[in-house]
C-alpha cells in the first residue's frame, strides 16, 4: 500500500510539474489598441497591474496592432468597434458605456474659423489612424461626401501639431478629447459637431471558438480607475 | 508473482505519468512556437502588380534606417523601394545610372550629401526632360537645402519651438512661458520669423537677438545672453554648432544657465543630461514618424500626377521629448500626470 501511495505521489508530482511549467503559456492573451491621450506605456503598466494572470499587450499604432493580432491570434482584443470589425475573426462580448451610451460623438476641431461637415470639398482633416491608409479613407468616406484629404497621426498630441502648423483645416476627434486640447493649448478652438459620426467607444472582443473566461471575468469586475483610464463608466454585455 | 505484477503496474503507471507530462510539455512548446510572430505579407506585395518604383538616396546610419522603416511600413504595398547608400566620396555621376536602372516615380533624399548629389544630377539634365519629384528629409535648414531643386519638397529636421513650449508649459504649469528668448546667427532670420509666427498662435512671444554669422561669437553671445536673460521666462537654443559647442558650453552657456534658473529648451538630448546642469527639455523629431510623414507626401505626389509643391517644407509633426527631471523638480513644480503622458524619456541623473 505504501508503495502504491508513493507511486501515485510520484506520478502526481510529474503531472503537476508539467502543468506548472505549461501554465504561463496558457495565460489568456489580451491585445489592446485604444487611441487615447494616455501614453501606450502608461496604459500597458496600468492594465497589466490591474489584470493579473492575463498577458496584456498594448499597442500605440494600428499597423503594429493589426500585424501582431493576425500573427498571434490573442484570446481577446480591446479596441474601437470599427477596428474590431475591420480585423474580423473576433466577436464583441462587452461594450464600454459612458453617459448611458455605448457610442460617442465626434467633432471637427478647427482654429479661428469653423468648417462645414456637410461640405468638406477641398479641405483636409487630421485624424488618429485607427484603420490604416485605405481603411481610414473608406471609413471617412462613409461620413463625408466628398471626402476631405486625410492626414493620419498615431499620437493624439500630434493632432495639435497639425492645427498649430496649419497643416489641416480641422481635426476629427471624439468630443470627450476637446478638453485635452483646450487644456494644453491657447489656440482659439472652434468645435463643430459631426452628427452623422457616432462610433462605439470601446469594446472587448473574443476570438471565435475561444472563451477567454478569465478575461471576461476580469472585465466584469473591473475597478473604476481602470474604467476611467478607458474613458468609460461601465461595461455592458453585447447583444 | 504478485510482487512482479505490482512492480509492472507501478512501472506502467509511472510511464503513463511521464508520457503525459512529456506530451503536455511538447504540445505546449508546439503551441508556443506556432504563436511566434509571422511575417505578414499581403497579396499585392508578393505579386508586385501595379507597384511604382521609388528610390531612396541616403547616407548610412541608424537614424536614417528608422526613417526608411517608417517609409517602408507605409509604402511597401504600393511601391518598390530601392536604396542607394552614398557618402562624402560619392560623385554626382553615380546618380544618373541608378536613376536609369530604376526609373523611379519619386526620389526620397536624406541628408545634405544626398540632396547635393541630386542637385548635381538635376543640373546635368536637359531642359526638356521631365523632373522626377523629390521629398527631402533629415537635413538642416531644409528650405535652404532644397532651394535650387525643381519639383522638390521636404520636411524640416528642426522642431519648431512652439512644440516644445506647448508641452513644457503643460508639464511645468506654474511657470510662465509668455516670453521665450533666442540668440541666433543672422542667417537664421527666416527660420526665426517662422517660429515667431507659430509661437504667436499659442500666445508666446519669441524674443530674438541676432548676432553676426562670423567673428567674435564668444563675446557677442555673452552680451546677448546678459541682455536677453533679464527679459524672458525661458530660453531656446536652436541647433547651430557655431553657437552651441563644447567650448562655448564651458565658457558661456553653463554660467548663463546657473544664473538664469529658468527653463532652457534645446534640440539635442545631450544638452539635457542632468550632469551638465544645463538644459531642461529637449525635443527631437521621431525618426519613424518622419518616414511616415514623408510617405504621406509621396502618396500626395502620386495623386497629383507626380507633382509636388516646390519649395514647400513642412515641420516634423511627431516628436520625441526628453526632460531633465532632476533640474525640473529642483527649480519648478512638475505636473506628474502630464509628465507621464507627454514625455518620452525622463532623465533623473541617478
Amino acid at each position: 500500500m505504501k508503495g502504491t501511495a508513493k507511486c501515485f505521489i510520484k506520478g502526481a508530482i510529474l503531472i503537476w510539474i508539467a502543468i506548472f511549467f505549461v501554465q504561463p503559456v496558457y495565460a489568456e492573451r489580451l491585445y489592446v489598441f485604444y487611441p487615447s491621450i494616455v501614453r501606450t506605456k502608461i496604459m500597458q503598466k496600468k492594465l497589466s497591474r490591474a489584470l493579473p494572470g492575463i498577458e496584456v499587450r498594448v499597442f500605440g499604432r494600428y499597423r503594429d496592432f493589426r500585424a501582431k493580432t493576425k500573427a498571434d491570434s490573442p484570446d481577446a482584443i480591446l479596441s474601437k468597434e470599427p477596428v474590431i470589425k475591420h480585423l474580423g475573426g473576433y466577436l464583441i462580448k462587452q461594450k464600454g458605456i459612458r453617459d448611458y451610451d455605448t457610442f460617442e460623438s465626434y467633432v471637427l476641431l478647427s482654429v479661428g474659423k469653423s468648417v462645414n461637415p456637410s461640405n468638406m470639398a477641398g479641405t483636409s482633416i487630421g485624424v488618429f489612424d485607427i484603420l490604416g491608409r485605405r481603411g481610414m479613407k473608406k471609413f471617412l468616406g462613409n461620413y463625408f461626401r466628398p471626402r476631405p484629404r486625410i492626414k493620419r497621426v498615431s499620437k493624439m498630441e500630434d493632432l495639435l501639431q497639425l492645427l498649430i502648423f496649419n497643416m489641416v483645416d480641422a481635426v476629427l476627434i471624439p468630443e470627450i478629447y476637446v478638453a485635452y486640447f483646450e487644456d494644453i493649448s491657447n489656440l482659439y478652438f472652434i468645435k463643430t459637431p459631426v452628427p452623422d459620426i457616432r462610433v462605439g467607444i470601446i469594446a472587448l472582443a473574443v476570438k471565435k471558438r475561444r472563451y477567454a473566461t478569465h478575461i471576461l471575468r476580469s472585465f466584469s469586475s473591473m475597478n473604476d480607475n481602470l474604467k476611467t483610464l478607458l474613458d468609460i463608466e461601465n461595461w455592458e454585455e453585447a447583444q | 508473482m504478485k510482487n512482479a505484477a505490482y512492480r509492472n503496474w507501478q512501472t506502467a503507471w509511472l510511464r503513463v505519468c511521464c508520457l503525459f507530462a512529456i506530451t503536455v510539455l511538447v504540445v505546449s512548446a508546439c503551441i508556443q512556437s506556432t504563436t511566434e510572430p509571422l511575417l505578414i505579407r499581403d497579396e499585392a506585395s508578393l505579386t508586385g502588380i501595379d507597384k511604382e518604383p521609388l528610390l531612396i538616396i541616403r547616407v548610412a546610419g541608424k537614424n536614417f534606417e528608422q526613417v526608411v522603416l517608417g517609409l517602408s511600413e507605409e509604402l511597401t504595398e504600393e511601391f518598390f523601394l530601392h536604396e542607394l547608400i552614398v557618402n562624402k566620396t560619392t560623385q554626382k555621376d553615380q546618380i544618373a545610372p541608378k536613376i536609369k536602372e530604376i526609373s523611379p516615380k519619386i526620389v526620397v533624399l536624406m541628408d545634405n550629401i544626398s540632396i547635393n548629389l541630386y542637385k548635381g544630377y538635376q543640373k546635368g539634365l536637359p531642359e526638356s526632360v521631365s523632373i522626377i519629384p523629390s521629398v527631402s528629409v533629415m537635413a538642416s535648414f531644409m528650405d535652404m537645402a532644397i532651394k535650387d531643386l525643381k519639383n522638390a519638397t521636404g520636411i524640416f529636421y528642426e522642431v519648431p519651438l512652439v512644440t516644445s513650449v506647448v508641452n513644457l508649459r503643460a508639464i511645468l504649469s506654474s511657470q510662465s512661458f509668455d516670453k521665450v528668448g533666442v540668440v541666433h546667427r543672422a542667417f537664421m532670420n527666416p527660420a526665426i520669423r517662422l517660429n515667431k509666427n507659430y509661437c504667436a498662435r499659442e500666445n508666446v512671444e519669441l524674443v530674438s537677438y541676432p548676432i553676426q554669422n562670423q567673428g567674435h561669437i564668444d563675446s557677442e553671445l555673452k552680451k546677448a545672453l546678459n541682455q536677453l536673460g533679464k527679459k524672458v521666462n525661458a530660453f531656446w537654443i536652436p541647433n547651430d554648432n557655431k553657437l552651441i559647442n563644447a567650448t562655448l558650453l564651458k565658457s558661456v552657456w553653463i554660467d548663463f544657465a546657473k544664473e538664469f534658473q529658468k527653463p532652457i529648451i534645446t534640440g539635442v538630448e545631450s544638452l539635457v543630461k542632468p550632469q551638465f546642469e544645463f538644459g531642461t527639455f529637449a525635443v527631437i523629431p521621431d525618426a519613424i514618424q518622419l518616414g511616415t510623414q514623408a510617405a504621406e507626401i509621396v502618396f500626395d505626389a502620386m495623386e497629383n500626377n507626380w507633382e509636388v509643391e516646390t519649395g514647400k517644407v513642412e515641420p516634423p509633426r511627431s516628436v520625441y521629448k526628453i526632460i531633465n527631471l532632476q533640474q525640473a523638480e529642483r527649480l519648478f513644480k512638475v505636473d506628474q500626470e502630464k509628465l507621464q503622458n507627454m514625455v518620452d524619456k525622463v532623465l533623473t541623473g541617478s
